[in-house]
């Protein structure tokens, strides 16, 4: 038995629509990857990532900043211009999602937090 | 949105840079990693300049044999199907040729990246079984070559260039004074050798035919089946190139014909190059430029199989189909150019590069491969006997 050209160009397309569907997947799952704090690294500037932390002290400037701790690690977080939504849950010892980009400031990484909400 | 954006940005810049790397001799995937390795000092693209690094080794491995099998332009991951597929240009082939290399690197592929997962469990299981069986497969590769040869004078014979070969590629492999000693000493054995032979032996044209010829499902079947043995020990042995192991595939499954070859080279190496993403993610090992640079620009784990699979099955679409434009393109233009013409622009081109690449000591060496190619082929001995300047001190290196 014989390939056809034509069986060939389907293939090729079949292909590449899969590879297509399978990155759209990948991107939507990983719009926040789910890491522990002693996961982040240098490696993941840039990156966005959901960490599920207690608050361990904050304080508010015209910026949130947070102190966060997993169990595994601790990591500062900054809230730029905060909402008052987004205060209602900020409290020493609770805990919270937050969805962020990894960023380094001073040698030390940093959460730039994108959404945060209380988490249970 | 953005991310998949990004990604897809980034790997169709990966595809059209393997293309270019490809198409010219001298530029390599690997040294285009470095440089993409520089460029992410700050660490923020890594994953972006993984994902273009991925499709532009695939593109790669696609693309090389364009300048092998047209030109006789040994590249250093498709120079073992230059003999084959040059054999086929000259009965009006080329085309053919190509495509049986795009056909079986496709599928050869597409059946790796199905497999990735498979791969990753047994790869953590049996790497020390594997890499103690390689040395006595080389062993086992050099005893066939010898036997092959038809009558004791040529066994002889076949080992007196086994020898130089050999003697010259512990030399200038184990040489740091020279730049890129791979692509001198493929030149010389494989391209330099062929061209100089070719100008003394032909005044037609490269008449082609431009219709493309069915593959046989069996065929295909046979070669993604031995192309993923051959990527496979690719991927998992230190200093192994693709075509070492096509070569001891070839020795061991023992007679096969130029086509089904052809094809399994193309499996080989796209296969390695898809092989070595898993490597380095589930043993941290780099077998390749590009997984070394991959290594530098991100953390991989699990969590990124399936980005992997998703670029490995894009790029290997939009390569196959690239290369299958190109050749048709290339090819119809060269065949109206007299094939005396193109082997001496070759012969210029090989040397001019050498040059540029290697050096006045790296021309040296590529003249001496090419007089060690061409006694073999006075000797009427098979010019893959000259393989032994890669496969000994490979062996000697493993045994060591």
């Amino acid at each position: 038995m014989m390939l056809r050209e034509s069986f060939l160009n389907f293939a090729y397309l079949i292909v590449a629509i899969t590879g297509i569907i399978l990155l759209s997947f990948y991107s939507a799952s990983n719009a926040g990857l789910q890491v522990k704090i002693n996961e982040i690294n240098d490696l993941m500037i840039d990156s966005i990532v959901i960490v599920n932390a207690k608050i361990d002290s904050y304080y508010l400037k015209t910026n949130l900043f947070l102190q966060l701790n997993d169990g595994t690690g601790k990591i500062k977080a900054i809230k730029f211009n905060p909402s008052i939504e987004d205060m209602l849950f900020i409290e020493e010892n609770t805990f919270i999602q937050v969805k962020g980009k990894i960023s380094k400031n001073n040698e030390t990484l940093t959460l730039i937090v994108q959404e945060m909400k209380a988490w249970k | 949105m953005e991310v998949i954006f990004s990604l897809f940005l980034f790997l169709l810049a990966g595809l059209f840079l393997g293309l270019i790397a490809g198409l010219l001799p001298g530029i390599h995937s690997n040294t285009i990693a470095v440089i993409a390795l520089s460029l992410s000092l700050s660490n923020s693209l890594g994953l972006e300049l993984s994902v273009m690094l991925m499709s532009m080794s695939i593109m790669q491995s696609f693309i090389d044999f364009i300048p092998s099998i047209f030109l006789g332009i040994p590249k250093e991951e498709s120079f073992i199907s230059l003999l084959p597929g040059q054999r086929m240009l000259l009965k009006g082939k080329g085309l053919h040729a190509l495509n049986l290399v795009i056909q079986g690197s496709f599928f050869g592929g597409l059946i790796a990246t199905i497999l990735i997962g498979l791969f990753y469990l047994f790869l953590i299981k049996s790497e020390k079984i594997i890499s103690m069986l390689i040395p006595f497969i080389l062993v086992f590769a050099l005893t066939t070559m010898i036997l092959n040869e038809k009558t004791l004078k040529q066994k002889i014979n076949a080992i007196l260039i086994m020898t130089l070969s050999a003697v010259l590629g512990l030399i200038v492999l184990n040489n740091n004074l020279i730049f890129q000693p791979l692509f001198a000493l493929i030149s010389g054995f494989f391209g330099v050798s062929a061209a100089l032979i070719s100008i003394n032996t032909s005044k037609i044209k490269l008449k082609q035919k431009i219709k493309t010829e069915k593959i046989s499902v069996l065929l295909t079947i046979k070669a993604i089946f031995l192309g993923m043995i051959s990527g496979f020990i690719v991927s998992v042995t230190p200093s192994i190139t693709g075509n070492g192991a096509a070569l001891i595939v070839k020795e061991i499954s023992g007679k096969i014909t130029t086509s089904l070859y052809l094809m399994i080279i193309g499996a080989t190496n796209t296969v390695n190059y898809i092989l070595s993403f898993i490597v380095l993610l589930a043993l941290g090992k780099t077998r390749t430029g590009t997984a070394v640079a991959m290594k530098h620009l991100f953390s991989f784990s699990e969590k990124h199989l399936l980005l992997i699979i998703a670029v490995c099955l894009i790029s290997l679409a939009i390569s196959a189909i690239t290369a299958k434009i190109m050749g048709k393109t290339i090819l119809k233009h060269l065949q109206d150019i007299e094939l005396k013409k193109i082997n001496y622009f070759v012969l210029a081109f090989l040397i001019v590069l050498c040059i540029v690449f290697s050096g006045i000591m790296g021309l040296i060496a590529m003249l001496t491969a090419t007089s060690i190619a061409l006694l073999g082929m006075q000797l009427k001995v098979n010019r893959s006997n000259c393989m032994a300047f890669l496969i000994v001190p490979v062996l000697l290196n493993l045994l060591m």
